[in-house]
Formats: structure tokens, sequence, C-alpha cells
């Protein structure tokens, strides 16, 4: 595998609601040109608009960072997708709370069916991250660095053309 | 008994009708967090039509939903639980129209469907091009 994208881009723009629609069609129009795997364009879209999101309600100051790169590896793709943003203390907590109760289950599918029985009347359960691991199949790590907090996944993605 | 109130937004629309046995409800454009207040507040209100009219069944159509994002998809959550809180006279069953080209339905719905397995049936078709 090389260790540079064969294709990557990044946007670094104030998200609002209207954006994120925009951007997902973007991505997954983007990875259906792409790869021959239009459910896999499907999970990467799916991932952004959830990621973006929360950026646009957690983000301190309106500011969020997007990253898509994709590899090349045989005949699979390799994808990661990336918002970078400010936030604030609680809501790092909130997050280091929902990262580490993902850790604690290997399955992702299983982990997201339990949380579908905890979210109701629940604010900020996480529900978003728990599905873009189980819905988009996707590896996902939390990074903090001071107040800023970068939020990834990862998949594989077949049918390189 | 009260229709539900339906949502007419640019990007979003949520529509129901009922006759004696169906309830109906029909979504459509993009589901996101400006609307996941209406839909939920929409979806109970389709729970109570329901049950007033004595349906046997709900049916959603969501063949031409584009995207349902995780705090929409959280109001179906809410829906189902009531329903399954339900005694069994009153229950109805829930039987969702989606659409083949839209994978992310799939993946939904497979989601609700484990969380639900003995309210849900899934009709998987296959119409216009993922966008």
């Amino acid at each position: 595998m090389t260790s540079n994208p064969t294709a990557s881009f990044e946007l670094v723009f104030s998200p609002s609601f209207e954006l994120v629609n925009l951007v997902r069609r973007f991505v997954t129009d983007f990875y259906t040109q792409v790869v021959t795997d239009p459910d896999g364009a499907s999970r990467v879209g799916l991932a952004t608009h959830e990621l973006l999101e929360n950026a646009v309600k957690y983000s301190r100051d309106g500011k969020s960072q997007l990253r898509i790169s994709l590899t090349r590896d045989a005949a699979a793709y390799r994808v990661k997708v990336s918002t970078t943003n400010a936030a604030a203390p609680e809501h790092i907590e909130s997050l280091r709370r929902i990262f580490a109760a993902m850790a604690q289950t290997a399955d992702p599918q299983r982990y997201y069916q339990d949380l579908l029985k905890q979210v109701l009347g629940r604010e900020g359960s996480g529900l978003g991250i728990g599905r873009i691991a189980a819905e988009s199949d996707m590896t996902m790590t939390l990074e903090v660095m001071g107040s800023e907090v970068v939020i990834c996944g990862v998949t594989t993605l077949g049918g390189a053309r | 008994v009260t229709a539900p109130t339906p949502i007419k937004r640019t990007f979003f629309d949520a529509h129901s009708s009922a006759d004696a046995t169906h309830v109906t409800i029909v979504l459509q454009g993009t589901a996101d967090t400006r609307v996941s207040g209406s839909l939920e507040l929409f979806l109970t209100e389709v729970h109570r039509q329901a049950i007033e009219v004595h349906a046997q069944q709900a049916v959603v159509d969501l063949r031409q939903l584009e995207f349902m994002n995780s705090s929409c998809f959280k109001g179906f959550i809410t829906w189902l639980s009531m329903l399954q809180a339900l005694g069994q006279p009153a229950r109805y069953s829930v039987r969702f129209l989606s659409n083949a080209a839209r994978h992310w339905q799939k993946r939904s719905l497979t989601a609700l469907r484990c969380f639900a397995l003995d309210c849900i049936t899934i009709d998987e078709g296959a119409t216009a091009q993922e966008s």
C-alpha cells in the first residue's frame, strides 16, 4: 500500500446544515465515480454527514475542517474521513465517554443496537458516532489536543476502477 | 380522529393519510437536524392516529427520502418504542417501502428491524439513482 493518498480533499469552512447536505451529495457523487461500489460511496456520504452535523452543533467557533483521503490498495481503497474543530470542555468529556463506551464493545453492531435501546430522551448520546461505526462500517477514533477535537473514521471500499 | 400535522419545508416533506385499516406516511427530501423535533412530533401523532383508527398497519414510504440523519432516525426509535409498549390488541405492524438505490436505507432499516423485530417488515424497491 502506498502511504500517499491517491486522492484527497480538505475543506475548511463554517458549516451550516444546508452546506452539510451539499457536501454529503458531493462526497457520495465523488466516490460513486471513483469506485464501483455504490454502497461504499453511500457509507462515506453517511459518515461525512454525521460528522459535519456534529461539528455544526458543537464547534466552539463555528468553524470546522473536513478531510477525506483515499489510498489505493490493489483492488480496494482505504478511505479516511475526519473532522477537526474546537469544542467546549463538556463536549470533549462527552465525546471521551462515548468513545470509551464504544471501545468496551468489540462488535460495533452490538454496540449500536445497545445504544438504540438507550437513546430515548437523551441528548448527546453519541448515536451519530455509533451509526457511523455500524452502518458505515468504519473504525472510529477520537483525538483531543487542547480544545481541538479530531474525529476520524476509516473504512475500505471495494471496486477500485 | 386528528390527522398528523404535515411537515413542509423546502428540503423535506412529511405527510400522511389513513383509511379503515392503514395509516400511510410519505417522507421526501432530506431529514436532518432542522426537522428532527417536528418529525418526532409527527411520528407521535401518526402513532396516536393509528391507535384511534384501529389500524392494522402503518406504511412508511421512504422511496423519495434522499437521506435521514441520526437525530431523525431517533424519532423512529421513539415511535417503535411506543408501539412495542402497546398491548397486543392495539398493536399494529409497520411496513417500510424503501429505495434500493439509496443504499443507506438498507443499512438503517436493518438496524431498525433488529431493534423491533416483531413489528417491522421492509419492502425493497429499485427506483432512481442515489444522489
